[in-house]
Parts: C-alpha cells; sequence; structure tokens
C-alpha cells in the first residue's frame, strides 16, 4: 500500500483511493483541487498537515498505525474530525441507505414482506447508531473536551471534580461495537435474500454498506485505539 | 474428508490415554502427539503448531509463554479444566463433564474447525441448532437455553459459536431476520 506523503497532488491521491473522497471533505477540503499538492491545500485550508495525513494514511491503508504520532495532537483535533464523522454518518450515509430501501420497496412486486424485514432491521440500526453517537456527543466528548483543558492548565482540582463525573474507564465499558449489525445485514442481503427484486438497487445497498461499515471501523478504530489512550494518559497525569 | 490432527497434554495419564481412545476411536481423529508430561518433545509439537487441535490442561497452558499463548489461536486449543467452575468459557474442556455433555463438547470443537464439511450443501444448521437459534430469537440468555434444553451452558455456547461461523451472522437480530427469511421462526418481527 504506498504511504500518501505531503508532496503528492490530491488528484492523484484520489485517482489512487476514491473512498477518500468523502474523508477529505471533512477537512473541508471538496473536488476541483487542481494540481495542488496536499501540503498546498492544507496551507490554504490552515489544516495541520501531519494531522491531515495521519488520518487520512490510517483509513488507506488498515495497517497503517501510527498511534504514537497520532496520539502526539492536540485531542480538539482528533474531536472535531470524528464529530465531523458523525455528521456524514447521520446526515447523508444512513439517509442515502434508507432512501436506497425505500426505493427498493416501492418497486417490489412480491415477496414484499422479506424487504420489510430488512428496512426495520435497518431502521433499528440506525436507532442504535443514533443513540451510540447522541452518547458520545453529550457526555464524552465534552468531557474529553474539558480534560484536555485542565490538562493544559495542570488543573488537578478541578480534574478531581471532573472524574466524579466521567472517566475513561467507564468509556471502555460503555462503548460498544456498532459494525456487527452492518455485517449482519450485509451478509443477509448477500447471501439469504435471493427473490426478484431490482438488483442494480440491491447493490446499490449492499455498497453503501460496505462503504459505511468500512468507514465505522476506521472511527471506531480512532476512538478506541488513539483518542482512548490519550485521553487516559492525561488524566493519569491529572491524578494527584 | 481430511482427519483433524489433535495434541493431548495433560498430567494424568490415565485421563490422557482415555481421551486419546475417545478421540481416536469415536471421532476418527488423528492423534499425532499425547503425554503425560510437558517435556521438551511436548514443548516442540506445541511451538511447531501443525496440529488443528490442541488438548491441554489449564494450568501447563497457563504456564506457557506469551509468544506461543499468541501463536495458539482460541480455536486451536482446548483447555482442560480439573476443578469445576462456576463461569465456563468457550474452549475450555471439563473433565467433570457427564459423558453425554463431554462428547458433546467435543464434537462442537471439532465441528468449528471443519464446518464447511460437516454439511456439503445449503446453511446446513444441525436440528439442535436450530432448536438453538428457535430459542435465541426468542431473546433467551445461554442459561436459560441450557435449562430449557436440558443441556450445559458450554454445549449452548458453541452451539451458538457453530450457528455465526455457519451463517456469517453475529447479533441477536440479525439472527431474527435469518429465522424469520427461512421460516424458522415466523413470531413476527423482532420488538
Ligand atoms: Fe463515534
Ligand atoms: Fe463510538
Amino acid at each position: 500500500m504506498t504511504l500518501i506523503k505531503p508532496e503528492m497532488k490530491m488528484a492523484d491521491v484520489i485517482h489512487m483511493n476514491f473512498m477518500l473522497l468523502p474523508v477529505i471533505n471533512r477537512f473541508d477540503i471538496n473536488l476541483g483541487f487542481g494540481d495542488k499538492s496536499i501540503f498546498d491545500l492544507c496551507l490554504e485550508k490552515k489544516i495541520d498537515t501531519d494531522f491531515f495525513l495521519e488520518i487520512i494514511n490510517t483509513f488507506n491503508d488498515e495497517e497503517y498505525f501510527p498511534e504514537k504520532k497520532l496520539r502526539t495532537f492536540d485531542v480538539s483535533l482528533l474531536l472535531q474530525y470524528l464529530q465531523k464523522t458523525h455528521r456524514y454518518y447521520l446526515t447523508f450515509q444512513i439517509p442515502t441507505i434508507e432512501h436506497l430501501i425505500d426505493n427498493l420497496l416501492k418497486s417490489c412486486t412480491s415477496s414484499c414482506e422479506n424487504l420489510h424485514l430488512i428496512s426495520s432491521f435497518f431502521g433499528d440500526y440506525k436507532t442504535e447508531l443514533t443513540k451510540h453517537i447522541g452518547r458520545e456527543e453529550k457526555t464524552v466528548f465534552p468531557y474529553i473536551s474539558r480534560v484536555g483543558q485542565l490538562y493544559k492548565e495542570k488543573d488537578s482540582v478541578g480534574y478531581l471534580a471532573l472524574s466524579q463525573q466521567y472517566s475513561m474507564k467507564r468509556f471502555t465499558r460503555e462503548h460498544d461495537n456498532i459494525d456487527e449489525k452492518l455485517f449482519d445485514l450485509k451478509n443477509i442481503l448477500i447471501k439469504y435474500i435471493s427473490l426478484p427484486y431490482d438488483s442494480n438497487l440491491c447493490n446499490a445497498v449492499v455498497f453503501e454498506l460496505f462503504r459505511l461499515e468500512k468507514d465505522i471501523k476506521d472511527h471506531s478504530r480512532i476512538e478506541d485505539k488513539i483518542l482512548k489512550p490519550v485521553v487516559a494518559e492525561m488524566e493519569n497525569a491529572l491524578k494527584m | 474428508m481430511p482427519s483433524v490432527k489433535a495434541v493431548i497434554l495433560y498430567p494424568n495419564y490415565l485421563i490422557m490415554l482415555g481421551l486419546k481412545t475417545l478421540l481416536k476411536d469415536l471421532f476418527s481423529v488423528n492423534v499425532i502427539f499425547a503425554s503425560a508430561e510437558l517435556d521438551k518433545s511436548g514443548e516442540e509439537t506445541l511451538s511447531d503448531g501443525e496440529f488443528d487441535l490442541c488438548f491441554i490442561s489449564k494450568e501447563w497452558f497457563e504456564a506457557q509463554g506469551k509468544r506461543l499463548k499468541k501463536k495458539l489461536t482460541p480455536k486451536s486449543v482446548l483447555l482442560i479444566e480439573t476443578k469445576s467452575v462456576t463461569e465456563r468459557t468457550e474452549n475450555t474442556l471439563q473433565i467433570d463433564l457427564s459423558s453425554e455433555e463431554i462428547l458433546a463438547a467435543i464434537r462442537e470443537n471439532l465441528a468449528t474447525l471443519s464446518p464447511q464439511n460437516s454439511n456439503s450443501s445449503g446453511p446446513g444448521l444441525s436440528e439442535r441448532e436450530i432448536e438453538v437459534l428457535k430459542l435465541v430469537t426468542k431473546g433467551h440468555l445461554n442459561k436459560e437455553i441450557a435449562d430449557i434444553l436440558n443441556i450445559s451452558i458450554h454445549t449452548v455456547i458453541a452451539h451458538r459459536r457453530n450457528i455465526t461461523s455457519r451463517l456469517g451472522i453475529k447479533t441477536v437480530s440479525g439472527l431474527t431476520v435469518y429465522a424469520i427469511l427461512n421460516g424458522i421462526t415466523s413470531s413476527g418481527l423482532h420488538r
């Protein structure tokens, strides 16, 4: 797998892996890059180039995992990125899949009850994901950014009070797996639905599920393998 | 179907020998190494890893170095537990199980090694697995399923692991959809 470097042209990177498009959008980099390099674009958009590179390399290559390097960045950058990803799921990816399933239902002429089953399964998944994200954004992320502040100010007393409310230990316990249901749904469609539905639409659903699963796995990996240890380290440093 | 290659390492000679005979005669397993002593050749066999399944005493396994433990995947070891414990984990075999339970546990562990061989056509769940699947989709916990079917929780866990690996479906709601699609459960939508 090619390592993405700052001097590479953004256009070439997208030619290499177009799945990176939604990822770079989260940094407000959009199509029409001309011949600009990653370095140029980051400068223009005032993005931390190293941070940007680590995120896209992590996404591009599942084997690539620069835990140490990513850990040196400010947590607020990580939180920002994760939040943008949450928005992307809730306002784009999930509705896209819902829309495709709706179209399948509309075009259905026989054995429609099976499609209703799929549709309600996906509905359940949406509820689960929405709850998961809600918990992170209402409780976990605000806690983390507060810890980041206290860490900068070396405020152990402030941390003592804060630690009564939440901790990374609790996050470890509560952070549930949100890609299993997607895996199941994908497999049900691939292996067990063999009825005369519109195959182009069915394929589209499967493609989108693959994409969402990959993105969510990458996202959870960043939460569990980078965010969690970084914050736990700060917690330890703040303990009196 | 190529026979499963097994290794047995257990400090009690009679138990070791009993297990060896059982595996050979009842399950046509190819026992390539069996010993009641953990000497050099035993350790070599372990680190060679040229087997499908290793029956090993829990204490001996625990005493192995990290490097070796990493090499032995949970699928390739079956820990033999001498004392009865309350919490049973997936890859342990308890010496004090009843004959029926012990055979079922071995059968399940062998089955997970070659899911594609045990049933040639279709998803091919066994009747027992279908019973377990039905109960799972009704929302029963492993302990409850064990009580209802009058089998050990160990066996229930082995059945569930088999179902998941054969169908490629991990969650209860996914299994429910599968069961409805295949007419195994008719009972309406989940929740
Ligand atoms: Fe998240
Ligand atoms: Fe999460």
